[in-house]
């Protein structure tokens, strides 16, 4: 990409983005606000990298639902070839239109026309009357294999595309380019060159409480603490698979569920103490929510599941003391 | 939007930090970080871009532009506490860049040189690349001169590997002189072997149902049936036998005493001129690669390269630790593309916990895993040692592994029944079961 890409965000200011994450519910600390930042104002791509279920594709959508533009999103896999993210020719109706034009049907002259053209994602990126870029959202590409990445080189360093029927298709605004990575394999360093990097960091507890504040309002203040507690507790144990942000929510949506199945007039015990307390045989119940490997499960015993309740019980007793 | 009139591009850094930059990106690289050519460029243009450059903005602009990998954070943060300080003039020995202002990031007034430096203009960062390198060095000559030379005995370390401790040997330096290469032609089996395991997009066409690339000739072919008509379009992709590897080999006493040197060198040198992407690393009480040592087009030559790299061998056998440091310090080496080869008698000696979470990373991220043991050539072996019985469980295939007959075996048994298949030392024909 060129040094000088033009980029209709030169005038957009750290508090546009904070504003911007504030409306979409997002919360984002300084170490995601300023790459972002960074990377809408000199126009390049950002590579973002962490954990499963640490935000990364969540991004993307809270930038193109916050700049009310379009989201261009490709799932990328093994075996992902430049058909499936640039363009395809409708063969069946080329086929249908010749065959028209051989019994006399029709008059049509090239079946390499617009008509005939698929837009994938990357072509649908660039296309398009738009007056605000697209987001363009490149999901896990790592798990495409590198000939990918080899045309995402291309396509990063002019942002335009080549259908040779047709000619050149070039962005008048060119997209804002996420792409996100698990790290399941290493990117190569000519892509990386493109981009700037962000690497998403496991969440600190008070971020990861305002975070599941915000996605589950319907929780009070403690239990989101304890809630919050416990994931961060987890998180230090030698997990396969960690629980992500993500994770979190699905377990404090869960324990939401579970509490609504009860009777809200037993909310309190006679001294007083919430029974809603996350006990070690609640949280035995409810860790398919925040575990997904076996090894991972089985690692839970019941000496972890006093440390867990402890821990949330810290964390509440943190909570109501602020 | 609002306007910013704080930031005013490139032209707003003053040349020392730009140089500063510069120096910090050159002490990155040094520790071994991946920071690309362009990055010092594209950091003092978002530090340019930033409406208030305090140390947290300028840290979070800084890590964005130069580091590309996840393991070259710890770098920059042991690094950046010492580029703010030169910046900004805090806690520093050294005379700061910044010390004539306290605004670090001010323009230079009209007409006014920047002393501090090292030439060029700020939209050429390239001379000062160079500038500041040797800035850089000589710093660096000035902090050995002051003793403070722990981080240039650490590369030098870092080029002579050394086992910690051991308990079965003491390592010592591979010599030529210890090595003979043996005649057996290793080659053909380990063709097949490469083929089995294979995941790899090669560069031949196979036909598929459900292919990206349409294929062409079958599809008028088959339109002759229908008068020309195309019904059905044909499709075809990419085979999929080329092979990325990586070879974990055990180089313990315990090993080096029960198989051949030669031997062992030789199939790992072929292994990594005929494979598509072959990485093998050593192994006994700590790991280091060598590949870039079997990139010598000959066994003999390969040995010779083992022996100038001081690469050294003979120690304790701690497998656990060794699959620990590859996931930590080689994150990217093995994906669910890659087959990974332990070469080992499985004598472990470390701890079996840390074996049996590395195994597990390795079985859930690996496209396979086969163990080569020499021990497992003899037909009454058994995998009961602590090592092996821990490690059992996450393998796909226990083999034995001394001669290039024992190539032909696990060839014969991967060509046959695929590396998820029934395979192993105890289906070896002669041991019991056909």
């Amino acid at each position: 990409m060129s040094e000088t890409t033009a980029t209709p965000f030169e005038t957009f200011t750290e508090s546009d983005l904070r504003r911007l994450f504030d409306r979409q519910e997002y919360v984002a600390e300084d170490d995601i606000v300023i790459p972002v930042l960074l990377a809408l104002r000199l126009g390049k791509p950002l590579l973002i990298e962490g954990d499963p279920g640490s935000g990364k594709t969540e991004l993307g959508k809270v930038l193109a639902a916050g700049l009310e533009t379009e989201l261009v999103r490709l799932q990328c896999y093994e075996g992902l070839a430049a058909e499936n993210t640039l363009y395809e020719w409708n063969y069946t109706k080329q086929l249908l239109s010749v065959q028209a034009g051989e019994r006399g049907v029709t008059d049509d002259g090239s079946v390499f026309d617009e008509e005939y053209l698929l837009e994938r994602p990357l072509l649908r990126a660039l296309s398009g009357d738009r007056d605000r870029p697209a987001v363009l959202l490149i999901d896990e590409v790592d798990r495409a294999d590198q000939e990918f990445e080899a045309l995402l080189l291309e396509f990063l360093s002019d942002f335009q595309v080549t259908v040779p029927e047709l000619g050149t298709v070039e962005a008048s605004v060119p997209p804002i380019v996420l792409l996100t990575s698990n790290r399941t394999r290493g990117l190569s360093d000519a892509l990386k060159r493109r981009c700037l990097y962000l690497h998403v960091e496991p969440p600190s507890f008070e971020k990861e409480r305002e975070i599941v504040r915000r996605k589950a309002p319907e929780l009070d203040g403690p239990t989101a603490a304890e809630i919050c507690g416990v994931v961060q507790r987890l998180r230090e144990e030698p997990l396969l698979k960690q629980p992500g942000i993500a994770e979190t929510l699905d377990w404090s949506r869960a324990l939401l569920a579970l509490r609504s199945g009860t009777d809200d007039d037993s909310a309190a015990t006679d001294d007083g103490d919430p029974d809603t307390a996350l006990s070690p045989q609640l949280i035995d119940r409810t860790l398919s929510c925040l575990l997904k490997e076996v090894e991972d499960v089985s690692r839970i015993d019941d000496d972890l599941l006093e440390t867990l309740a402890r821990a949330a019980s810290d964390a509440r007793e943190r909570a109501e003391a602020q | 939007m609002t306007t910013n009139p704080e930031s005013g591009g490139l032209d707003t850094v003053r040349d020392h930090v730009i140089g500063e930059i510069v120096r910090f990106a050159d002490a990155l690289r040094t520790e071994g970080a991946a920071v690309p050519p362009t990055a010092s460029s594209t950091a003092a243009r978002a530090v340019a871009e930033l409406p208030d450059p305090d140390e947290t903005a300028v840290r979070a602009a800084l890590r964005t532009a130069l580091v590309s990998q996840r393991s070259d954070l710890d770098a920059f943060e042991r690094l950046f506490p010492a580029f703010w300080a030169r910046l900004t003039g805090d806690g520093s020995d050294e005379p700061s860049a910044a010390d004539s202002t306290a605004q670090p990031f001010a323009v230079p007034q009209s007409g006014e040189p920047d002393r501090d430096a090292g030439g060029g203009s700020p939209e050429s960062p390239e001379p000062l690349e160079r500038a500041a390198s040797t800035q850089s060095s000589a710093a660096e000559s000035s902090a050995t001169a002051d003793g403070d030379d722990e981080s240039n005995s650490e590369r030098d370390e870092g080029r002579v590997f050394r086992a910690l401790s051991t308990r079965t040997g003491r390592s010592e330096p591979v010599a030529v002189d210890d090595v003979t290469l043996p005649e057996a032609d290793v080659r053909e089996p380990l063709e097949r072997i490469g083929r089995a395991l294979g995941r790899k997009r090669s560069r031949r066409f196979e036909d598929a149902p459900a292919g990206a690339a349409l294929n062409v000739r079958r599809t008028l072919r088959r339109s002759f049936g229908t008068g020309g008509t195309v019904l059905e379009f044909e499709r075809r992709s990419y085979d999929r036998t080329a092979v990325n590897a990586v070879v974990l080999v055990d180089v313990s006493r315990s090993v080096l005493d029960s198989i051949d040197r030669g031997f062992l060198l030789g199939v790992l040198q072929r292994m990594h001129a005929d494979w598509r992407s072959v990485r093998i690393f050593f192994f006994d009480t700590s790991l280091r690669e060598v590949t870039a040592q079997f990139d010598e087009p000959t066994s003999d030559r390969a040995i010779a390269a083992l022996e100038r790299a001081e690469t050294e061998w003979g120690g304790g056998t701690r497998i656990g630790d060794a699959i620990s440091t590859l996931r930590t310090d080689y994150p990217a080496a093995v994906d669910r593309e890659t087959a990974v080869l332990v070469i080992s008698d499985g004598l472990e000696v470390g701890k079996l916990d840390r074996l049996e979470r590395g195994m597990t990373w390795l079985s859930t991220r690996a496209a396979s895993v086969l163990w080569l043991n020499p021990l497992a050539t003899d037909a009454e072996y058994e995998p009961t040692c602590r090592g092996l019985a821990t490690a059992s469980p996450f393998i796909d295939g226990l083999f034995g592994f001394s001669r290039s007959d024992d190539l032909e075996e696990i060839a014969r048994q991967l060509t046959l029944r695929g590396v998820h298949g029934r395979i192993g030392h105890e289906y070896t024909v002669g041991a019991g079961v056909p």
